[in-house]
């Protein structure tokens, strides 16, 4: 479906994209994961043909994109990092105005957004104002005009920006049901949870370059850390970090504000052997989790660097 | 192109901010000017002026005759009184007349003060001059035609410069300014189009850039729509100004509307230029359009009345690249003066600027592919 090849884009001096290769497939829900100037957007404004770059190929649907590959982006629907709609239009003449743009047919347009205003939720809303909108709202309607043409690939740049929890479950609903009607997506975001939660494949972006690329299960694979376990209200001396340190697969601890962070290797009863040895050397403790490891392990294991700076 | 179009009408139609500066705004302005100034016309009083005649040579008696149907106009611009040379010098000196004419082989004016009324008597005495040389060179050059001109000429000298008539309304001018502002702050509804189509401006305009329909289209549908618009503005001013507020605005009304066809079409190329400075902040840009327009307006006349002529003494250069002023005297041209030799060179500046303008604004909006957004 998308094909990107060596890709460098250079502002000035600045390198953004440094031989970035991505490749995604028809069907998935491909996650585009990075901290803030990673290169996500400028990834996608090359893809869209938006933005000159230096070197490099870019196919979508087989042919290369240009700007002018009209027959090519009107297979393409876009669901920018910022609201794009027209202020003075209501609900439904914008859905109807970015319908205008793919489709000629009068009966079909109707239909179409009909069924966009029906799948985002805002049956009730055609009439208001964008700026009558909550942020949700705001996002969804974002969204509505973004796939109203029913495009084959929709690319969504961080389409959750500034939602409240609720719409956020709302909007990553649709966008899978998006996906289940045929639809390929290309979502970028820096919220971890988010790919995790419905990505089918993820490439992690830094520096303008792709450091990790596979299935969730096939970063965390990449990685060490196969479990991390904190402990909270411990009072350890220097002598008691150091011989938890040297348990068995822990090959990492933290110890901060009363706080202990012990990263293990993934192995059977890490949690057991750790609490056999506070019970052993009378250590108390309040309360006790064990994660599995997180993209953004991934992330900080390979980069040295959290995902949310 | 019709979908492009009926949605750019209506966001333009319902941007408060546009409707205001490129319509209200001008209506405003024209109520406060007529509320101001505009609802008494300046009427000349007649001028009293003393007529002394010293000998009685054709010269003489033509003058005379020249100042008879002066003052038996319908405007009756002077009043003349025959006197004796002393009692006219007495007349004038107790302020009971303006001036003396002494009508003889070469005639003469004596004011005591320095005044519009002075200004005219003496005005009327250059004419009568240029006249007189005028049937004498005929006279010279084609005798046979002496005869058939002096019958027609003072007639027709008077009709052509009926001072009492528009032409003298000096009010008139700030109405025709206004005109010319108000072409110029089409800039605000070009500013709004052109802040929608791009991509590294707005998100808007990206999401539009990236669609499946040419930027070309969409410059062409959302020009059109801008200029449609800014046309119905100025349309609506124009029939406020004559037939609410009774400004004078008569002469060839096809004129009147080329002028306003090519002016509006600035304003508007000039707002969609500003609008593509995407390296400054909205909120400069929108200083800029509201600048560009007063300055512009002020350097044509619209809030002093002089300062065109001020500035066609001291940089003529700056009336004929300022848009507003240009416009501002095409109007006068059809309106005032009748002129359509400056007429027709107005409208050629407007038209040249308006291609210029206009190619540079469609240049860069044209542009798909960016090197930064």
């Amino acid at each position: 479906m998308v094909k990107v090849e060596s890709l460098v884009k250079r502002y000035g001096n600045l390198v953004a994209l440094d031989h970035l290769n991505l490749e995604i497939n028809e069907g998935e829900i491909f996650g585009l994961l990075g901290p803030n100037g990673s290169g996500k957007t400028t990834t996608i404004s090359c893809m869209l043909a938006l933005l000159k770059y230096d070197k490099g190929n870019i196919e979508i649907l087989g042919e290369k994109i240009r700007p002018d590959n009209y027959n090519v982006k009107r297979q393409i629907g876009i669901v920018p990092q910022n609201v794009a709609v027209f202020d003075e239009l209501s609900v439904y003449e914008n859905i109807d105005y970015f319908c205008g743009l793919y489709i000629k047919n009068k009966a079909e347009k109707k239909k179409l957004n009909n069924e966009a205003v029906e799948f985002t939720g805002l049956e009730k809303y055609t009439k208001m104002r964008p700026k009558q909108l909550s942020g949700g709202l705001l996002r969804r309607l974002n969204i509505a005009c973004g796939i109203v043409h029913k495009p084959k690939l929709v690319i969504m740049d961080e389409p959750t920006v500034a939602v409240d929890p609720q719409s956020r479950n709302k909007i990553l609903e649709g966008i899978q049901e998006l996906n289940k009607n045929g639809s390929t997506i290309i979502y970028t975001s820096h919220y971890m949870e988010e790919v995790e939660q419905i990505c089918t494949r993820i490439a992690i972006i830094d520096g303008g370059r792709c450091i990790a690329e596979g299935t969730k299960e096939e970063l965390k694979s990449m990685i060490k850390t196969g479990e991390t376990i904190t402990v909270e209200n411990i009072f350890i001396s220097e002598n008691q970090l150091s011989e938890i340190s040297n348990i068995q697969n822990v090959f990492e601890v933290q110890y901060e504000d009363n706080i202990l962070v012990a990263r293990c290797s993934s192995a059977k009863h890490n949690l057991v052997k750790l609490m056999n040895y506070l019970q052993d050397n009378d250590i108390t403790f309040g309360r006790v989790f064990s994660e599995l490891p997180t993209l953004n392990d991934v992330f900080l294991e390979i980069t040295g660097k959290k995902l949310r700076d | 192109m019709f979908h492009l179009i009926k949605y750019c009408l209506i966001t333009i139609i319902r941007e408060k901010s546009v409707v205001f500066w490129s319509m209200l705004f001008p209506i405003l302005l024209g109520t406060l000017f007529y509320m101001s100034f505009g609802s008494h016309k300046t009427e000349l009083e007649t001028i009293d002026v003393a007529l002394v005649e010293t000998d009685n040579s054709e010269m003489s008696r033509n003058f005379i005759k020249f100042l008879e149907m002066i003052e038996d106009d319908d405007g009756k611009l002077v009043s003349l009184e025959k006197l004796s040379k002393e009692k006219a010098n007495d007349k004038l000196e107790n302020m009971e007349v303006t001036g003396i004419y002494y009508a003889c082989e070469e005639p003469e004016l004596v004011v005591t003060g320095n005044n519009i009324n002075s200004s005219i008597l003496k005005s009327l005495l250059d004419t009568f001059n240029r006249q007189a040389q005028m049937y004498i060179d005929i006279a010279m050059e084609n005798p046979a035609k002496i005869e058939e001109v002096i019958n027609t000429g003072y007639k027709e000298f008077v009709n052509e410069t009926t001072l009492t008539g528009k032409s003298v309304d000096g009010m008139v001018q700030y109405f025709y300014s206004l005109i010319g502002m108000a072409c110029m702050f089409g800039s605000f509804i070009g500013y709004l189009v052109s802040t929608q189509l791009q991509a590294n401006v707005t998100a808007l305009g990206l999401r539009r850039a990236v669609s499946a329909v040419s930027k070309f289209k969409q410059i062409i549908a959302s020009a059109f729509a801008a200029v449609f618009v800014h046309y119905v503005n100025l349309a609506v001013l124009l029939l406020y100004l004559h037939f609410i507020l009774k400004i004078d605005l008569s002469g060839n009304i096809f004129k009147l509307i080329g002028i306003c066809l090519t002016g509006g079409f600035i304003g508007v190329s000039i707002g969609i230029l500003v609008g593509t400075l995407s390296k400054l902040p909205d909120g400069m840009r929108i200083g800029i359009l509201v600048a560009e327009g007063l300055v512009l307006s002020f350097l044509a006349g619209l809030m002093i009345g002089g300062i065109k002529g001020l500035v066609e003494e001291n940089c003529p250069i700056l009336n004929k690249i300022n848009p507003a002023a240009v416009i501002t005297d095409a109007i006068y041209s059809v309106s005032v003066y009748d002129d359509p030799g400056r007429y027709t060179t107005d409208i050629v500046i407007l038209i040249i600027m308006s291609l210029v303008v206009g190619t540079v604004t469609f240049i860069i909006t044209r542009r798909e592919c960016y090197d930064s957004i």
